[in-house]
């Protein structure tokens, strides 16, 4: 409690602020603009912020953060290109609503849960930043291994009819992320002399090709060019009705803290957790989901930002970055001296309360810009489509350049657009295989860990399965697999029809 | 599509899949064997860089099953569950495919021709094509557009454009 | 009407985009001048060619947070200052440092792209990771070495390191213990235990933090870490030291005994600072460059807090070892030749340090 108060004096410093509303204003831009990632400019702040003081940079960095990981949902929305990896979840749900004309009502719930999900995570990160860290060191290898299989598998589940077919794109994805040299031998994998592939498939061009040019291309192909949208309509969103989400929303900010609090894991699987749970739990939706729930949204959103505390968790406790952001955010700190770590939280508490305030005020801007600036976004979906569609194929070209500076991730970036396109045509989600990217090489050394740990041991199935965690996830994932498969799934429509039937 | 009635298991596109998936599983699986056998710092299995590919293969394997079964299903089944990917409004294929070409030949330009001329060129071709009629509004977007992504990312973002 | 009103928008935006854009590129300029300005009387070295324009991309090839990623950022930090341009650092994490080494040679030899590295370089070719060596670099100077010592998690059942050595003895290939992969030194050190008949299970692990986290997390029962990744852990008491790897016993920690006299006739051995750090670049960069970068580092070790930290952590100042190029060849030679031959002696390479012309020591 203490730490939320000291971090809410922030509040009352005017410079601090500003900088931070700087760089939500920043955040919001990166984070929408498909092909411009949070990392990118976390990394740019980096060099910018070296000579500032250290609560400056603090106060600058939290604004784009948390602004920029809530903005991916605005593209998510309206495009039906993520602006992260961790947004992929929000166009499930988000994409038909906006092509509905309900944009703006989508947008709105956005906001609203994302500002829910990142408070939480704060308020977690603020008392309970100990007990969190000690769960994040009971993960073993094999745990971390099971957790993304089971991620798999439920996006397999979530994104297409069939199951099968998830699962085929989860593998090619899984395919494309051993390409490069493996993490632990240094080993150049499936990479047939191709000297570019050794550094492996990076997460940007895959994603802007898979949802970006894809979409670019699926929407020339279908011909939709004078086909206007729906025009939006600007309903009031009553806010009894917004508020109906929220208990939920604090249990998918849970998912979100913890899977956040684990490093490699991070947003997206969060987000698909909290998706998947939100199908179980919510009886009655708006509107089935997948075709424009606003509890998809809900779910989605709040996990994905509730992340922010929990990655935040393991990078002030253990200086173990959780995700790709705040691998970079641990470089600000080290810029300026302060020293992650066990002993950080005592002896660095003011550094940890202006993160916190940082935070908070971020949180505020989120609220602010989402409201404000959400409406006006949501007309750019009456941009003619002949305009917007070498617009957005240029953003997708010069973002997939612009993470490395190499024009070998363009051509990667075609290929996956071009992918991507024939995945859909064929009825394949290219969701699964973009979480399958990200998480591949994670998995990879994970289990070579676990195998690793295991073969010294005397009993190797106890060693690799014998412990209450990695039971539970095992079980999880062999129940969502099986249950999904289609052979199974008839059986038990099979027997629930009979079981109607005798009654 | 089919008006006899007659369902080819060849033409289910599930099957056809399904084979896909296992032909490039064995292929994968085939690699990883080759190269864990034959490349000199891969160790023992526990260690190799190639388990996790095998289990990839295996996994890949499975669902090749798994489609298959989705196909003799499909063929069983009393209707047919079409393919509502297909049919429906007018395809643009030649469009998409345009596209595609335009992008990488701007690909390929980008280095030769400097970033600012490419893209002016990039844009403005794309804008004719898809059906932009004002010659004003043309110039103007295009100009525009490659001027505000050269400032964002050229200058604000310290990306090494060509 | 509709269709102009939206395109007017669409046009704002993308005016908004270009304003933010121009924003933050001025605020990017601004700092540079004025780093210039306050250094340009101390750095005299600058001044000689008009190198460097531009900012300095540092690559260091492991994870944040380890040894070689806090001096290289220190070492950046103080850089800049002379240099009067700012010093990125950019981790590029995994295969024992080939995939940042690999990136290194990858870029442009235009000097603006410089190496952090500790000393998997010096065995990437006998360990079959790569090619490369300290040949294809030219060194611009030695850094430090980072101590090694030998930790166990705070409820471990090791009191001290006789009991821990002894239970390695009784029970080979059934002790684990994290490391940063094949041919780092932390696998070096596990071989030396290895040459006295101590035989622990070893499991790879991308980082100096991610080793530590798993002695944390109880998932092996120790490991061989530089001194500065744990010693906020050893203040916090979450890990116990049990030895210093070298002769003597560290300054900051007088009572935990080095390992050369817990283990008989391993001084030789354990004398050699086995995780030099150093910053190189790409051979191929001018001459002139690589003599900018020589000065601005001669005159960036003396900074004070750069000393400060170097001394804190109980890093050994290679630099004041090694002051000349020719010395710091040497070294790398000396180096290369003793870890490759005893890799090579215990069955750890896939090649032999003879393919590469790398004598006996």
């Amino acid at each position: 409690m203490d730490a939320i108060l000291h971090s809410l004096v922030y509040f009352t410093q005017p410079k601090f602020v500003l900088l931070c509303g700087l760089g939500s204003i920043a955040g919001l831009f990166v984070g929408s603009i498909p092909g411009l990632s949070v990392s990118m400019a976390t990394a740019l702040l980096v060099s910018i912020t070296y000579t500032w003081s250290a609560n400056d940079a603090l106060a600058t960095v939290m604004g784009v953060y948390v602004v920029g990981v809530f903005s991916g949902a605005l593209s998510a929305i309206l495009l039906n290109i993520p602006g992260a990896p961790a947004s992929v979840v929000t166009t499930l749900d988000g994409y038909p609503l906006a092509k509905r004309g309900e944009a703006y009502k989508a947008l709105k719930y956005a906001t609203v849960y994302s500002f829910v999900g990142s408070v939480f995570g704060l308020v977690a990160l603020a008392l309970l930043a100990k007990p969190i860290t000690s769960i994040a060191l009971k993960f073993q290898p094999m745990d971390y291994f099971l957790l993304a299989m089971f991620g798999l598998a439920t996006v397999g589940g979530l994104t297409t009819k069939s199951f099968s077919k998830g699962l085929v794109s989860a593998v090619f994805g899984l395919f494309f992320a051993m390409i490069g040299m493996d993490s632990v031998l240094g080993t150049p994998r499936l990479t047939f002399g191709i000297r570019n592939l050794n550094a492996g498939i990076s997460t940007v061009p895959a994603l802007v090709g898979l949802f970006g040019f894809a979409e670019v291309l699926s929407v020339v192909f279908e011909g939709q060019m004078d086909a206007t949208v729906n025009n939006i309509t600007r309903q009031v969103v009553k806010v009894k009705d917004m508020l109906r989400e929220f208990w939920h929303s604090l249990y998918y900010s849970l998912i979100g803290t913890v899977v956040g609090a684990l490093p490699g894991a991070g947003g997206p699987v969060a987000a698909f957790l909290a998706y998947s749970q939100a199908k179980n739990i919510v009886k009655k939706p708006s509107r089935p989901f997948g075709e424009g729930a606003v509890e998809g949204i809900v779910a989605s959103e709040s996990a994905n930002n509730a992340c922010i505390g929990g990655a935040l968790i393991p990078m002030l406790t253990l200086a173990v970055p959780g995700d790709a952001v705040t691998a970079i955010i641990l470089s600000v700190f080290y810029v300026h001296g302060l020293q992650p770590g066990p002993m950080f939280l005592t002896t660095s508490a003011e550094s940890f309360y202006a993160i916190l305030g940082g935070g908070f005020i971020g949180c505020v801007f989120l609220l602010l810009l989402g409201l404000l600036v959400a409406p006006h976004l949501s007309k750019i979906i009456n941009v003619p489509k002949t305009v917007l569609m070498p617009i957005v194929g240029l953003l997708c070209v010069i973002g997939a350049y612009a993470c490395n500076n190499r024009l070998f991730d363009v051509g990667l970036m075609f290929f996956f657009g071009v992918l991507g396109f024939g995945m859909r045509a064929r009825g394949y989600s290219v969701a699964p295989m973009t979480l399958a990217i990200v998480l591949g090489n994670m998995m990879d050394s994970n289990f070579r860990r676990a195998i690793s740990l295991a073969s010294s041991a005397d009993s190797k199935l106890l060693a690799l399965f014998g412990r209450p965690i990695t039971m539970i996830l095992l079980v999880l994932t062999l129940f969502s697999i099986i249950s999904n498969v289609p052979a199974v799934r008839r059986m038990l429509n099979r027997r629930k029809e009979a079981k109607a039937a005798n009654e | 599509m089919d008006n006899n009635g007659k369902k080819s298991l060849l033409r289910n596109s599930n099957c056809q899949d399904s084979i896909f998936v296992g032909l490039c599983s064995v292929a994968l699986l085939a690699y990883s064997l080759y190269h864990h056998a034959n490349d000199r710092n891969t160790g023992e299995w526990k260690t190799s860089p190639y388990l996790f590919p095998v289990l990839i293969s295996v996994f890949g394997l499975l669902l090749a099953v798994s489609l298959m079964a989705d196909a003799l299903h499909d063929l069983h089944s009393v209707q047919e569950t079409a393919n509502a990917v297909e049919g429906g409004a007018k395809h643009n294929l030649v469009g998409a495919l345009v596209f595609i070409a335009a992008s990488v030949a701007y690909y390929l330009l980008m280095p030769l021709l400097h970033f600012i001329p490419a893209t002016i060129v990039f844009l403005g071709g794309l804008f004719v094509y898809l059906g932009e009629r004002k010659w004003w509004k043309i110039l103007l977007l295009s100009v525009i557009t490659t001027g505000a992504v050269y400032a964002l990312f050229g200058l604000g973002l310290n990306v090494r454009l060509p | 009407m509709k269709k102009l009103l939206s395109l007017l928008l669409a046009l704002t935006m993308v005016l908004a985009l270009a304003a933010c854009g121009g924003s933050s590129g001025s605020g990017a300029a601004s700092t540079t001048p004025a780093a210039t300005e306050g250094n340009s009387s101390s750095a005299p070295a600058a001044q000689t060619s008009d190198y460097p324009k531009k900012a300095i991309t540092m690559i260091v090839p492991y994870g944040a947070g380890g040894t070689t990623d806090l001096t290289g950022r220190q070492l950046a930090i103080a850089l800049e200052k002379q240099l009067g341009q700012s010093v990125v650092v950019e981790n590029m994490a995994g295969a024992s440092g080939s995939v940042g080494a690999q990136a290194v040679l990858d870029s442009d030899p235009d000097g603006y792209t410089v190496f952090f590295t500790a000393e998997s370089l010096g065995t990437q070719r006998v360990m079959g990771i790569s090619e490369m060596s300290y040949a294809d670099f030219s060194p611009i100077s030695a850094i430090g070495s980072d101590p090694k010592v030998m930790v166990v998690g705070k409820n471990s059942q090791y009191a001290d390191i006789q009991s821990l050595l002894d239970d390695i003895k009784a029970n080979p290939g059934k002790i684990q213990m994290s490391y940063t992969g094949p041919g780092s030194s932390g696998h070096v050190q596990a071989l030396i235990l290895n040459r006295f008949g101590y035989e622990p299970a070893l499991t790879a692990y991308t980082s100096g933090s991610e080793s530590i986290t798993a002695v944390l997390g109880n998932q092996v029962a120790f490991t061989n870490s530089n001194y500065s990744t744990v010693a906020s852990y050893i203040q916090s008491g979450d890990l116990k030291v049990l030895a210093v790897c070298s002769t003597e016993p560290l300054a900051a920690l007088p009572d935990v005994p080095a390992l050369a006299t817990v283990i008989p006739g391993s001084e030789s051995l354990l004398s050699i600072p086995y995780s030099p750090t150093s910053l190189i670049v790409d051979k191929d960069v001018p001459a002139e460059a690589q003599e900018v970068l020589r000065k601005a580092v001669a005159e960036a070790v003396k900074d004070a807090d750069f000393n400060k930290f170097m001394t804190d952590n109980c890093i050994e100042k290679l630099y004041e070892k090694y002051t000349t190029i020719e010395e710091t060849l040497k070294f790398y030679a000396n180096w290369e030749s003793t870890v490759s031959w005893m890799l090579f002696d215990a069955g750890a390479t896939v090649n032999s340090p003879e393919d590469f012309n790398i004598p006996k020591p």
